[in-house]
């Protein structure tokens, strides 16, 4: 089965090493409904929305600098996007309700936590990593929203800002520095854009540290009692796989229903202010 | 579990399955290549008009097409006269090597020489065809007014800083240049007498 490169390689990096303990002999329990499928799902759609995105800051400009027909260039390379660059409107579609899909998902994944005890130890760590996740996902989300620089953009922005201004003390000081100004301008649009890129790519990074914490203590299962070998368990590969591409198979026809048919979800996933 | 189960049923699933999802992930690279290239508003600006009277005679101007420069040269008689008498220094003297350099108006041997619709106005593309700069405009005769920049046989054109390739003043690249071709010409016609639609 081996072939020469992949013995070259594994020589070097331990790979077979590693697919067997991380995929093929990962013992997982086999009693896991279908609540534990959004994980997988969360994955997914971190990866579309950062390959989408890839794709979106080919043509967005982040200037609040007027252009001649009195929009913003912001507004204007949206519009752009939308009605002149190839497939323009769907990969922002694409990315407006991933990223919608992606607090659903995460909500979804949060509440079988919740449900089932996945907090309780030994798993307390993998817990407060998926926190830590979930704040940099908002913040993420945050500065996304300002992109468009509509109406709901520059007051969410607004608002969120001015919630960081209350602070006694030092108030002043961090929404200045959140702001680049004294109100929402041109410098925090373009600091979102640039925070906009990075915490996905932090986000990514902490994922890989969300499912190394988690492969440590092994997945809970509905009854709450560990079964980590033996006759409880059976591998990951190929019986959660296949799983997960169901699960993902099911996701991806409601997520392409919406893209399709229905990218505002009647103002819930982009609103008409936008 | 593994021995009840039809391995040749199984195959055939795992291989329907696996090329389903191929498939599936084929048609989603479309998109993203396609939003890479030019969009309908490039597309759109891929005509360019412009009114060669306001270049006076002997002038250069540059000016773009498809974000590319063109020049466009009013030639005195004097320069056309330069045209003559140095085809053995060219490299490609009837602009035949490609189809980039030749139009489908160069139906005569002087137009071929002057490579321009009114012999007068030139207008070729302004990228070195060695690798893309744009070349100076030298058009005088000799050393006098370019110094040892330019041979001392200098029939008058243009010279490329980046990598010292010479053309003529009919854009025709000059023997030894490290530019294969002549200056390209791109497809435009009169709209009138003197209106120029490129592209």
């Amino acid at each position: 089965m081996k072939t020469k490169l992949f013995g070259w390689i594994d020589e070097r990096t331990g790979a077979e090493a590693i697919i067997k303990s991380q995929l093929t002999e990962y013992q997982v329990p086999k009693n896991l409904n279908y609540m534990w499928n959004f994980g997988s799902l969360a994955l997914l759609v971190l990866v579309l929305q950062i390959l989408t995105g890839i794709f979106l800051a080919m043509y967005y400009k982040p200037s609040a600098a007027l252009t001649y027909g009195g929009y913003t260039v912001a507004f204007d390379s949206v519009e752009r996007i939308m009605r002149d660059v190839n497939f323009g409107w769907l990969i922002r579609y694409m990315h407006a309700v991933g990223a919608s899909a992606f607090f659903v998902v995460v909500y979804m994944h949060v509440g079988r936590g919740l449900y089932y005890g996945s907090f309780k130890g030994p798993r307390e760590l993998l817990w407060i990593i998926g926190v830590v996740i979930l704040l940099i996902m908002q913040g993420a989300a945050f500065f996304g929203y300002l992109l468009p620089w509509g109406q709901m953009s520059f007051w969410g922005a607004t608002v969120i800002t001015n919630l960081f201004g209350a602070l006694p003390v030092i108030g002043d000081f961090l929404q200045q520095v959140l702001r680049g100004g004294f109100a929402v301008s041109d410098p925090t649009l373009n600091r979102f854009f640039s925070l906009h890129y990075l915490f996905p790519l932090l986000l990514a990074a902490i994922v890989g540290g969300h499912v190394h914490a988690l492969h440590v203590v092994h997945s809970n299962n509905p009854t709450g009692l560990d079964v980590h070998e033996g006759k409880g368990t059976i591998p990951f590969h190929p019986y959660y796989t296949v799983k997960d591409a169901f699960g993902v198979g099911v996701f991806l026809t409601i997520y392409c229903y919406i893209v399709f048919f229905n990218p505002q979800m009647g103002g819930y996933f982009i609103e008409v202010d936008n | 579990m593994t021995d009840q189960a039809d391995q040749s049923r199984r195959n055939f699933l795992y291989v329907a399955a696996g090329g389903m999802g191929a498939v599936a992930a084929g048609a989603a690279v479309v998109p993203f290549i396609g939003s890479m290239l030019p969009a309908a508003d490039t597309l759109a600006a891929s005509k360019t008009e412009f009114d060669v009277s306001t270049v006076e005679p002997g002038q250069l101007v540059v000016i773009q097409w498809q974000g590319k420069p063109v020049f466009v040269v009013n030639r005195t008689p004097e320069f056309l006269a330069q045209v003559d008498g140095h085809d053995d220094m060219l490299k490609d003297p009837n602009s035949e090597a490609i189809d980039e350099v030749s139009a489908e108006w160069m139906d005569t041997p002087e137009k071929r020489k002057y490579r321009s619709i009114k012999p007068e106005y030139l207008i070729v593309v302004a990228s070195c065809t060695h690798l893309g700069c744009i070349p100076l405009f030298k058009p005088t005769k000799g050393r006098k007014d370019w110094g040892d920049s330019v041979p001392e046989d200098w029939p008058g054109g243009w010279h490329c800083p980046c990598h010292g390739s010479l053309y003529d003043i009919s854009a025709r690249v000059i023997n030894g240049s490290p530019a294969p071709h002549n200056l390209h010409l791109m497809p435009y016609k009169y709209l009138s007498d003197t209106k120029v639609l490129i592209g």
